[in-house]
């Protein structure tokens, strides 16, 4: 499957709105409060070197006001005080910034741990030595499909070649290799070779996770799968998992890859009970932008999920009161609507994937990229849903559109 | 109340007879763990599936936590462990897999140990 031209007129890569700045926080810290991050992910930059046609943060260009040097290790030691335990770096392109390195080495020399994650295109041998120099101990690579499939979802020729070359350099700069995969309507049936590819780069892990119509991937809508083919994804996946054991490559279901259903303890046979658990956006994950901008989780968007600027607060102070940050710690089954509130799993989910419903409708808890729901809709009513768009979105970072659910008699 | 998986079909689900199928359903130990990085949480659940860790004292879902952290705080409900943007976890194994000259690994506990592929 081929995608046709950008549906988007130039230019691809907007210039970002300056930080939202100065936003309320709650007087007062109550005991939900009290949970610390175990996770961060940083966005140290929007300038990116690729021009990727799912990227949901629609990054090319650095933002107008990313956070100096200073500011940034200043952070980094408000994250270690909150207790964060892995800070990962990401853009854009972290690399594209030119104190990448200093800001690895300051997490490093805090105690935390430190990854990257990579498009690749640039990660040359200099730059993976720096790497390894700073004290980075992972770097995930960014591999779509195979070398035209990627290709075609990267906006570049030869960004396929490129990230094999990075695995490459890191690989001799001594930095473990791990790798991550969108999976979508392109690349769906290229899935499996994807995964033989990217073992035989001896990845220690493999994170994937479906395309979600934030930003450019909104835009996109003949990449999205539609919700129905989750029960082609699962099963897909739940063979690729015996690959991966038998490679001895961590499996690393996304937060939007699921939910339960028969393959669920197959696909998190790792995980804390088998199963993924609620969104963890605000409790166990922190998202950081490269302005400064505090978020529960990176991929949320940012109109809507900015808990405030650590330019204005301190990161504490943003975590433990600020209503975007606070959100699931207040999330309740009963809060749900549609399919997810009346679900079997409904305490347990949440309906999943906080980020991937609320690009689709502007609200949370009600998710249809679910297999048990999928499953359960065929089983019971001979249904499936499909998505439809009815609203564009503006054309910034991490911004959305507007879709909903159809529901149409499965073809017989 | 915590899941267990069915024997039968997989599923989990939180009742001695599975409401999918009706097969008999082992109800699996509740298990607290300790606030960990992530691929401890991965790591430790393994084990934590038959041995629950002695620090903790007040029983909680399984991904729960009851331990406090270094800072007095608490950590209830910390089950999501994967995000969209995020890197796949590295252990203490992989790394020091790849270079065994890394003074200041991770120390993370893990039951797996990945192979990072020595060339």
């Amino acid at each position: 499957m081929t995608l046709g031209d950008r549906p988007r007129s130039l230019p691809i890569a907007p210039t970002a709105l300056p930080a939202k700045r100065r936003l309320p926080l709650a007087d007062d810290v109550r005991p939900q409060d009290a949970v610390r991050p175990i996770y961060a992910v940083w966005e140290i930059t929007l300038a990116c070197d690729l021009a990727c046609r799912h990227c949901g943060s629609r990054a090319g260009r650095a933002r107008p006001d990313e956070l100096s040097t200073e500011e940034c290790l200043d952070l980094v030691r408000q994250m270690q005080e909150l207790g964060v335990f892995e800070v990962t770096l990401i853009g854009g392109e972290a690399y594209l910034r030119d104190d990448w390195v200093d800001i690895a080495r300051e997490v490093r020399k805090r105690g935390m741990q430190c990854t990257m994650t990579t498009g690749g295109r640039g990660l040359t041998k200099e730059r993976a030595l720096a790497a390894k120099e700073a004290g980075i101990q992972s770097v995930s690579v960014s591999v779509d499909g195979l070398r035209e499939t990627h290709d075609m979802q990267r906006g570049v020729k030869g960004s396929f070649d490129a990230a094999m070359v990075a695995f490459d350099n890191l690989r001799e700069a001594k930095i473990p290799v791990a790798a991550n995969t969108q999976i979508n309507k392109v690349n769906l049936r290229e899935i499996p070779a994807v995964f033989d590819l990217l073992a035989s780069k001896k990845i220690h892990g493999w994170q994937f996770q479906l395309t979600t119509a934030m930003g450019r991937a909104g835009d996109e809508k003949e990449l999205l799968l539609e919700p129905w083919q989750v029960l082609d994804v699962i099963p897909m996946l739940a063979e690729v998992k015996k690959k991966a054991d038998a490679a001895k490559v961590r499996f690393f279901p996304g937060n939007n890859i699921g939910y339960y259903g028969p393959y669920e303890a197959i696909l998190r046979a790792s995980f804390p009970g088998k199963h993924r658990g609620t969104c963890g956006a605000g409790r166990s994950t922190l998202g950081i932008e490269a302005d400064g901008s505090i978020k529960g989780c990176p991929s949320l968007p940012t109109a809507d999920y900015t808990g405030g600027n650590i330019r204005d607060a301190s990161l504490k102070d943003i975590w433990e009161r600020s209503a975007a940050l606070r959100f699931t710690r207040d999330q309740k089954a009963s809060d749900l609507s549609g399919f997810c509130k009346t679900c079997y799993y409904a305490e347990e989910c949440k309906a999943g994937c906080n980020w991937t419903t609320h690009v689709l409708f502007g609200r949370i808890g009600d998710n249809p990229y679910c297999y048990h729901r999928a499953s359960t809709l065929k089983e019971e009513r001979d249904v499936r849903e499909t998505i439809r768009k009815t609203a564009d979105a503006p054309g910034l970072p991490f911004d959305y559109g507007r879709f909903e659910i159809v529901e149409e008699p499965w073809p017989h | 109340m915590s899941l267990s998986v069915c024997p039968s079909c997989s599923r989990h689900v939180r009742e001695r007879a599975c409401p999918f199928c009706g097969a008999s359903v082992a109800r699996e130990k509740t298990i607290t763990l300790p606030r960990v990085s992530r691929i401890a949480l991965v790591g430790a659940a393994a084990a934590a599936a038959v041995t629950s860790i002695a620090a903790c004292s007040s029983p909680q879902a399984l991904y729960g936590c009851v331990c406090p952290p270094p800072d007095g705080g608490t950590d209830a409900h910390v089950d999501a462990i994967a995000t969209f943007y995020g890197g796949v976890p590295v252990d203490a194994a992989t790394t020091d897999a790849t270079d065994a000259t890394t003074e200041d690994a991770p120390t993370d506990a893990t039951t797996d140990a990945t192979d990072a592929g020595e060339e």
